[in-house]
C-alpha cells in the first residue's frame, strides 16, 4: 500500500501563472444557449478561465511561475537538485519537458529532471515524489512544476469538455528542513482498469496515427482521434465513490483528525463533484476553498492555483498551517496528503505572456557535421 | 406545492420542456438539455428541494422521469 510519511522537509514557496486571455462561459451562449450557460455556471461552477493560444504550453506557464518564485525566495538556482514536471500536456512526445526546463531555468547540470505523466492527481504525486527525494541525502531542494494546458487537450467543439478546460502552470519549491518536527503524509492509489474513462487515444505509440479531422459524435460533440475523451458518467462515479473511500482510508491509516486541518484543497474537477465529495467526507464550506469559478479546471494545476488564490489573492503571504491536498482523475489515479505549511511563501497568481522558441524548424540545419571540416 | 408539482417543475426548469412531455418515455439524453451537466443540475435541485442526499448509484441510475419517482421513494419522498 502506498501510505507514505515524510519528515525534515518543508514547502518553501508556491507560485502560479496563467495566460492573459480570459474566456468567460457566456462566450458559449451561441453553442449551448443562454439557459445552458446559466445551468453550466450553476452546476459546474466555471464563470471564467484563462486560455492560452497555440504558441503557449504548460511548460511556459510553469517556467514563468518558477522564475517569479525563485526571484521572490532569492535562492541560488544551483541549489536545486531535482526538477519534476507534472503534466499531461508536455511540449513533446519525447524528450521529457523537464529536461528542457532545466536548461531554460538555468539550473545546474547536476540537477535530475524528468516528467511525471499525471494530471488531476499529479500535484499530490509530485509533492510526495519531491519529499521522497529529500529523505535521501544528496538533494537539498526540489522544484516541482505542475501544470496543464487542458484547453489544448480537448476539442473546442466538444460541449462536455471544452467549457471545463482551462490553463495554468505552477511552481512549488520544497526543501530539506532538518529542524522541523512536522511530518507530511500521503496515500496514493491507482485504478488502471478505468484508463479508458479519460484518455487522449492517439498520438502515442499504441495508436500512432489517427484521423485528424473532427467528426460529430453526437449533437454538440465533435472530436478527432487526437482530442481528449471523457466518459462523464464513469468519471463522476469514480470521483464521488472512490475519493470518499480514499479519505476514510487515509484518516484511518495515519490516525488523522480532520479537525486539525485548516483548509482542504481538492482538485477543482467541477463544482457538483467537489460539493458531493465534500458532503460525503464532511468538509464545511469555510474550510473548502474554491477557485474553479475564476480559473476553471486546469488539470495538474488546480490545487496550487486554489492555494495561491486562497492565501495570496491580494498580495504575497507567508503561511503556517496544516492543509490537506487531494487530487483525482485521469489514470484513473488518486492521491491525498496532509502537508504542513511552515513559513511557506505564497505568491499571487501571475499572468504569463512569454513563450519559448525552440527553433524546431532549424532542427536539421543546426546539426553539426560528425567530423569538423 | 405538492411533491409531484415540485418534481415536475424541477424537470421543466432543468430541461426546458413542457409538462406534457414528462412521461415514461422521458429518459436521459432524450432532449439535448438532459446531458451530464443537465443531470447534475437536476439532481442538485432535487436534493435541495427535498432535503435529501442521493447515493451515487441512485444518481447514476436516475435514468428517466419514471425511474426518478422510484428512486425518490427510497428517500421517503412520495411523488
Amino acid at each position: 500500500m502506498a501510505n507514505l510519511e515524510y519528515s525534515r522537509c518543508r514547502i518553501a514557496g508556491i507560485a502560479v501563472s496563467v495566460p492573459e486571455r480570459i474566456r468567460r462561459s457566456d462566450e458559449f451562449t451561441d453553442f449551448i444557449g443562454e439557459d445552458g450557460v446559466d445551468k453550466f455556471v450553476k452546476t459546474v461552477g466555471i464563470v471564467q478561465g484563462h486560455i492560452c493560444d497555440e504558441s503557449m504550453t504548460a511548460s511556459d506557464l510553469c517556467a514563468d511561475a518558477a522564475e517569479r518564485l525563485i526571484a521572490d525566495l532569492a535562492i541560488d538556482r544551483q541549489s536545486i537538485g531535482a526538477l519534476l514536471f507534472v503534466s499531461q500536456t508536455p511540449d513533446y512526445v519525447a524528450p521529457s519537458t523537464a529536461c528542457v526546463l532545466q536548461h531554460r531555468l538555468g539550473l545546474s547540470e547536476e540537477c535530475l529532471a524528468y516528467d511525471i505523466n499525471l494530471a488531476c492527481s499529479g500535484y499530490v504525486y509530485g509533492v510526495s515524489a519531491a519529499m521522497a527525494y529529500l529523505q535521501a541525502r544528496g538533494i537539498e531542494r526540489v522544484l516541482l512544476l505542475s501544470g496543464d494546458t487542458v484547453s489544448r487537450h480537448c476539442s473546442p467543439e466538444d460541449r462536455a469538455l471544452t467549457m471545463l478546460s482551462t490553463d495554468a502552470g505552477s511552481a512549488t519549491l520544497i526543501e530539506r528542513a532538518d529542524t522541523t518536527t512536522r511530518t507530511s503524509r500521503f496515500t496514493l492509489r491507482t485504478q488502471g482498469q478505468g484508463f479508458r474513462s479519460l484518455i487522449v487515444p492517439y498520438g502515442g505509440y499504441r495508436h500512432r496515427f489517427g484521423n485528424a479531422t473532427r467528426v460529430e459524435i453526437e449533437p454538440g460533440v465533435s472530436r478527432c482521434d487526437y482530442d481528449g475523451y471523457m466518459d462523464g458518467t464513469e468519471v463522476f462515479r469514480f470521483s464521488v465513490m472512490e475519493v470518499p473511500k480514499l479519505f476514510k482510508a487515509f484518516y484511518e491509516h495515519f490516525a488523522v483528525d480532520p479537525a486539525t486541518i485548516a483548509q482542504f484543497f481538492l482538485h477543482q474537477a467541477n463544482l457538483f463533484i467537489i460539493g458531493n465529495v465534500a458532503k460525503r467526507v464532511k468538509i464545511e464550506k469555510e474550510r473548502l476553498p474554491i477557485s474553479i469559478d475564476r480559473y476553471g479546471n486546469t488539470g495538474a494545476a488546480t490545487i496550487p492555483t486554489t492555494i495561491c488564490d486562497h492565501y495570496a489573492r491580494e498580495s504575497a503571504r507567508e503561511v503556517t498551517e496544516d492543509i490537506l491536498i487531494c487530487g483525482f482523475g485521469i489514470g484513473l489515479s488518486l492521491g491525498i496528503g496532509t502537508v504542513p505549511l511552515e513559513g511557506t511563501r505564497i505568491l499571487p497568481i501571475g499572468i504569463c505572456n512569454a513563450t519559448f522558441d525552440d527553433r524546431i524548424e532549424a532542427l536539421h540545419d543546426d546539426a553539426k557535421p560528425f567530423i569538423n571540416p | 406545492m405538492t411533491a409531484r408539482e415540485t418534481y415536475t417543475n424541477i424537470f421543466i426548469e432543468s430541461f426546458g420542456v413542457e409538462a406534457g412531455a414528462l412521461n415514461e418515455s422521458f429518459v436521459y439524453q432524450c432532449v439535448p438539455s438532459w446531458d451530464s451537466v443537465g443531470h447534475m443540475s437536476m439532481i442538485a435541485a432535487l436534493e435541495d428541494a427535498f432535503d435529501i442526499a442521493l447515493e451515487v448509484d441512485d444518481i447514476v441510475d436516475f435514468s428517466s422521469f419514471t425511474k426518478g419517482i422510484e428512486i425518490l421513494a427510497k428517500y421517503g419522498v412520495t411523488v
